[in-house]
């Protein structure tokens, strides 16, 4: 499960690391384009570079979902830290809440790229209904990582001790 | 559905849920079962608090940040910060001051900046004989300057919910962020009296200055380089970030030659970490606050303010007391989103200037990374120097009044504010 864990980690890390570079590229060549007298930036850029950076941060929310660094606040954290069964009821009641979220997030997605088929965007010609497609692939693999995070918690101790 | 909003959320918080599924849960559960929406507006309404123009700056600029601070920046901004501030009672203090100041040109966090340059500095000032707590009070205080000086993470966030100009705010932040790094540096000038340390050997010479700057001038040439493109109009604040970007690369890969391509995946890797965590929360206040505007919370809150005055110094200071007491218990930019929306329409129907109000918004801000229980930069300082946040709050208090006191000066003279966004071209957009 720790492999799994990781897995999740690093694989979405480094797809939203390409696609936040991605953006940065189409951002400076765009600003570089357009101050060349005659040639002019991209007509998509804007657009473009948005919605590549909302895939990218969908995306590394697996990440943050399964090593479990969300921003929270850490009174409970403080408190359970003393007492092991605590610990590891907070993360699961925690773990419960965010696989809710993100099980509701991949269902509102699923219901809005459907709908949204026929949308299209304004300068890069994409159908909406594939650029929301964003919340139900990086929904559903959230949810999973949730899963993940709280199993390898839970079981932590019981594998001999702190994490490797 | 106001209070199932605010009960649910706040039960939520303090369970330990995360910010944006304590956010996203309660919006949820007023639209499953108090007939606030269709499910649809959940994804819909997320999508449209993350796909901003002007958010994008939050990745550029960070990352701009870390290429910065891994390219060789640290020790030669602290060498240059030495030879010019060095030489007065509690240096060390003053140095960590003012390279807090130059680095909040270069990186648009205060989190990073006390993990980063201060955060290294503080083993060297324990060395000195300054104590833990007074330490770890100035590395926590002076980085939030961070955050104060352009770039800004909040100011872009601000920007982004209320359609204001970053630029604007960018430049409306330079004037009161050097006078917070001043008000700090004078506290910290009479807390090293007080603790009685030695002071550092030497005097002020410019030789040491001409060569400190000599050494860290394309360090110092990014704040310039930033707050000039968007200055002249040839780019948008978005724009600058980008610039930034590749100006950090180009300065730590080719100048210091110190950047090597593991620190280049750690900074993409981390942008995208640090980034995500804020875009999360950003999506989610936007669900929730849509949905306390349609549960007409929006409405009560401009009732209760404007019915208590119409003075629009009064309504400025209530909504400040009101970021200064969220901010202690939520993190920043979640309180930002929710509440911005909020309140920017009851402000600006009392004639307060807006770009006056975000800039001191984002003052007080500063001093909620400073206060438990979500105080990061305290926490992140304490953290480093192995000490309990409960035993630098009196050390730090002294600083805090210093900030109060330059908050009372802004207000009484909002010029310190909008002269400099007089300065500012329209070109681009943003």
């Amino acid at each position: 499960m720790k492999k799994l864990q990781n897995a999740l980690d690093k694989g979405s890390t480094v797809i939203a690391a390409v696609m936040c570079a991605a953006m940065m590229v189409i951002l400076f060549a765009n600003v570089v384009l357009r101050l060349i007298p005659g040639i002019g930036g991209f007509k998509w850029y804007m657009e473009g570079g948005q919605y590549i950076n909302v895939w990218s941060m969908l995306i590394i929310g697996i990440c943050i979902t399964a090593k479990g660094t969300h921003l929270h606040v850490e009174l409970v954290d403080a408190v359970a830290a003393k007492n092991p069964v605590l610990k590891k009821l907070h993360k699961v009641v925690t773990s419960i809440f965010i696989c809710l979220f993100y099980a509701m997030v991949t269902y509102s997605g699923y219901q809005l790229s459907t709908r949204a088929k026929q949308a299209v965007s304004t300068m890069p010609q994409f159908r909406m209904g594939q650029v929301y497609v964003i919340f139900v692939i990086a929904g559903a693999i959230c949810t999973l990582s949730a899963l993940v995070d709280m199993i390898v918690a839970i079981t932590e101790k019981e594998e001999g001790g702190a994490a490797k | 559905m106001i209070a199932w909003l605010l009960i649910s959320f706040f039960v939520l918080l303090f369970l330990g849920v995360p910010i944006a599924m304590s956010l996203g849960l309660a919006a949820m559960g007023g639209i499953l079962f108090l007939g606030g929406g269709n499910v649809v507006t959940i994804a819909q309404r997320m999508f449209e608090g993350m796909n901003s123009w002007a958010l994008l700056a939050i990745p550029l600029y960070t990352f701009a940040g870390f290429t910065m601070s891994k390219g060789g920046i640290s020790d030669r901004l602290m060498n240059f910060c030495y030879s010019i501030v060095g030489h007065i009672y509690g240096g060390l203090a003053h140095v960590n001051v003012l390279s807090s100041m130059i680095f909040a040109g270069i990186s648009g966090s205060a989190v990073a900046d006390t993990a980063g340059v201060s955060g290294m500095f503080m083993p060297t000032m324990i060395k000195q004989g300054y104590s833990k707590n007074f330490t770890v009070a100035v590395t926590a205080i002076s980085s939030t300057i961070g955050i104060i000086i352009p770039p800004s993470i909040p100011m872009v966030v601000i920007a982004g919910i209320c359609g204001l100009s970053t630029g604007k705010l960018f430049l409306g932040g330079i004037v009161p962020g050097i006078m917070c790094g001043v008000a700090q540096m004078i506290v910290s000038y009479f807390m090293a009296k007080k603790e009685g340390v030695a002071r550092e050997p030497g005097h002020f010479s410019i030789g040491p200055v001409l060569k400190g700057l000599w050494e860290s001038w394309p360090a110092l040439l990014m704040p310039i380089i930033i707050v000039g493109t968007i200055m002249s109009g040839i780019v948008s604040p978005t724009e600058a970030g980008v610039i930034a970007v590749v100006y950090g690369l180009f300065a730590g890969g080719v100048i210091y030659r110190e950047l090597k391509w593991e620190d280049i995946k750690f900074a993409f890797a981390e942008t995208v970490r640090v980034s995500g965590r804020i875009f999360i929360v950003i999506a989610s206040a936007k669900l929730y606050t849509v949905m306390l505007t349609t549960a007409g919370f929006d409405k009560w809150m401009a009732n209760t303010m404007l019915g208590f005055s119409t003075n629009p110094t009064v309504i400025l200071i209530m909504i400040l007391l009101l970021f200064f007491i969220v901010t202690m218990f939520m993190e920043s930019i979640a309180t930002l989103t929710l509440f911005m929306p909020i309140l920017y329409p009851i402000a600006t129907s009392v004639g307060i200037d807006p770009i006056v109000m975000s800039v001191l918004i984002t003052v007080v801000i500063g001093i909620g990374l400073v206060t438990p229980p979500v105080g990061m930069c305290i926490y992140v300082a304490c953290d480093l120097m192995d000490v309990k946040v409960g035993d630098v709050l009196p050390t730090l208090l002294p600083f805090i009044g210093a900030t109060i006191i330059c908050i009372a000066l802004m207000i009484a003279f909002p010029q310190l504010i909008t002269v400099p966004t007089l300065l500012m071209k329209t070109g681009a957009v943003g």
